[in-house]
């Protein structure tokens, strides 16, 4: 089994992410403290895709809020391209859970809102122009959000994400909302999506069929404390389908992988 | 002060539905059924229990005093056009400011919490207090002319939309404001692009409540004595126990009240579609 691999892939080339032993605390208003993520080693490489899949509690959005520059780890170090993360970052795009885009802005301007704030003074026609055709969404520019489906609203929070052209795309749960059928879709287009951008992409999850079938690697967490309880390589031939990659043995097998792990980790923290 | 007080300041227009499920003419016929009815009942009890004209004059005689007053040019004296004109642009001008003041300082208040642990327990003091009360006061500092009603204006409109602003900046989505944090936004980005756009109903909500009190408190000013406007009109046929023509005024001032009620409505509509929208 292939959990341990993070240690070492650190030491044989720099990571594009590289988490070590990273930890983030918060202290509740009584006075207490609530471990949100317990000290974790994690790194990503440029290009790769990395799942995130775990339970409800298990800190993977604490992990992705630390990586978007969003929270301060409370311990360990965590770097991006080899620099320290601090604060938001023009090389992190984040596409958030349930889209979140502005209900006053059309469609394109939704897309357009990181070249116009944050230091940003853009008109940026060309690249938004150029994210809705890569996504499908031409004709929808002037179009506000109540206007679309939710597989349309978050093809526009995905855009947004990849406005300023980062090195990373950071999706929190982006399908959570959508039908069984829309999702499948979108999780083509994601994978396409990826191999055409090149871009770093890391998923968070509670699906471990997602998880299974679009990454390159799946790091598996666990709830209370919040940590990282696998890391498993997806080695399976791309581009994945859902006629013929659900029914791989390698798919199965890292499928049932998963599920124990998880298994394990829930009876863990419920003794 | 923590969210939970700031929603009871708020001034909130409650989802008002019935229930029923009528076609709109049915309504529009049954609502006016119901002020034909009302005019019935009322020149009913004129005629049948003999209530005399100065108490409560015959609807034709309000209609008469209405008519007279209407029927005249405008520049007329002796109309309704110049009092009219008079209170209605004092109010919008009392309204003008104290809304701008009222979003303002909700801004201010809702973005530092030195600023509102400062201001918030004057400013629900002064909420409780019948505002009314400061027209005397208002009067001294402003005189009989115009200055005092635009200033009693603009003070009743002044609150429900400083109340209104900040509570609506307040209930912005943590989630919208987390993207915008991701995107590195400066504090007035964040205000302008999402804060007060997230706030727009509220806003409004306090607009339609700002503008019958800017209205309210132009009336007030104008009892207290003026030289001219609907108030003035009111309290001198009062004197002259014309008794219609006070049923006549009060009229008018119903109709510019729903008018401008309309007006809003009408911007919001407009300019915040996407809440408009998701009601239906």
């Amino acid at each position: 089994m292939e959990t341990t691999a993070s240690a070492t892939t650190i030491a044989a080339r720099a990571p594009l992410i590289a988490a070590t032993g990273v930890a983030k605390t918060y202290r509740t208003a009584d006075g207490g403290t609530i471990e949100a993520l317990a000290p974790s080693n994690l790194s990503i490489d440029d290009g790769e895709f990395v799942a995130i899949v775990g339970p409800t509690g298990c800190g993977k959005s604490t992990l992705m809020r630390l990586i978007a520059g969003l929270v301060e780890p409370s311990v360990g170090r965590l770097a991006l391209g080899g620099r320290r993360i601090a604060g938001a970052s023009r090389e992190v795009g984040v596409a958030f859970q349930n889209a979140t885009l502005l209900p006053w802005l059309t469609v394109a301007d939704n897309v357009r809102l990181p070249l116009r704030v944050g230091g940003w003074r853009t008109a940026g026609n060309d690249r938004v122009g150029e994210l809705l055709a890569m996504t499908g969404l031409v004709g929808f520019e002037n179009k506000y959000p109540y206007e679309l489906s939710g597989g349309m609203q978050q093809r526009v929070a995905i855009c947004r994400a990849l406005a300023r052209d980062p090195k990373v795309l950071l999706m929190d749960e982006p399908f959570g909302a959508l039908d069984a059928l829309t999702r499948e879709r979108m999780n083509l287009e994601l994978q396409q999506l990826w191999s055409v951008s090149g871009k770093t992409v890391v998923l968070i999850t509670h699906s471990i069929a997602e998880a299974v079938f679009l990454g390159d690697r799946v790091v598996v967490m666990s709830a209370r404390p919040g940590r990282i309880v696998g890391d498993l390589r997806i080695d399976l031939p791309r581009p994945r389908s859902f006629e013929t990659t659900p029914g791989e043995p390698t798919y199965l097998r890292l499928t049932r992988e998963i599920r124990a792990l998880l298994d394990r980790g829930a009876s863990a923290a419920t003794p | 002060m923590s969210r939970l007080d700031a929603e009871d300041l708020s001034f909130e227009r409650s989802g008002a539905s019935a229930g029923y499920a009528l076609g709109p003419l049915f309504r529009l016929a049954l609502t006016l059924a119901g002020g034909v009815a009302l005019v019935l009942v009322w020149e009913g009890c004129v005629d049948w229990l003999k209530v005399p004209p100065y108490i409560l004059p015959p609807p034709i005689a309000v209609a008469r005093a209405l008519w007279s007053g209407l029927d005249v040019p405008l520049d007329s004296p002796a109309g309704f056009y110049l009092p009219i004109a008079s209170t209605l642009s004092n109010a919008i001008s009392g309204f003008a400011i104290g809304a701008v003041l009222g979003i303002a300082t909700g801004s201010i208040m809702a973005e530092s919490r030195i600023v509102e642990i400062v201001l918030m327990p004057y400013a629900f003091a002064l909420q409780v207090l019948p505002k009314v009360a400061i027209a005397p006061l208002v009067v001294i500092w402003f005189g009989f002319g115009d200055g005092s009603k635009i200033a009693m204006a603009a003070l009743l409109a002044f609150f429900p939309l400083m109340v209104n602003s900040f509570t609506g900046i307040r209930m912005t989505e943590p989630e919208r404001l987390e993207l915008m944090r991701a995107l590195s936004a400066s504090r007035l980005e964040t205000y302008r692009v999402v804060k007060l756009p997230s706030a727009a109903p509220y806003i409004f909500a306090g607009l339609d409540m700002g503008m019958v009190y800017a209205l309210l408190g132009t009336i007030v000013a104008e009892f207290l004595g003026a030289q001219q406007g609907i108030g003035v009109t009111i309290v001198q046929a009062q004197a002259a126990t014309d008794v219609a023509s006070v049923f006549a005024a009060l009229i008018l001032l119903g109709v510019i009240g729903i008018m401008l009620h309309l007006v809003i409505r009408f911007g919001e509509r407009r300019i915040i579609h996407w809440t408009v929208r998701h009601k239906t």
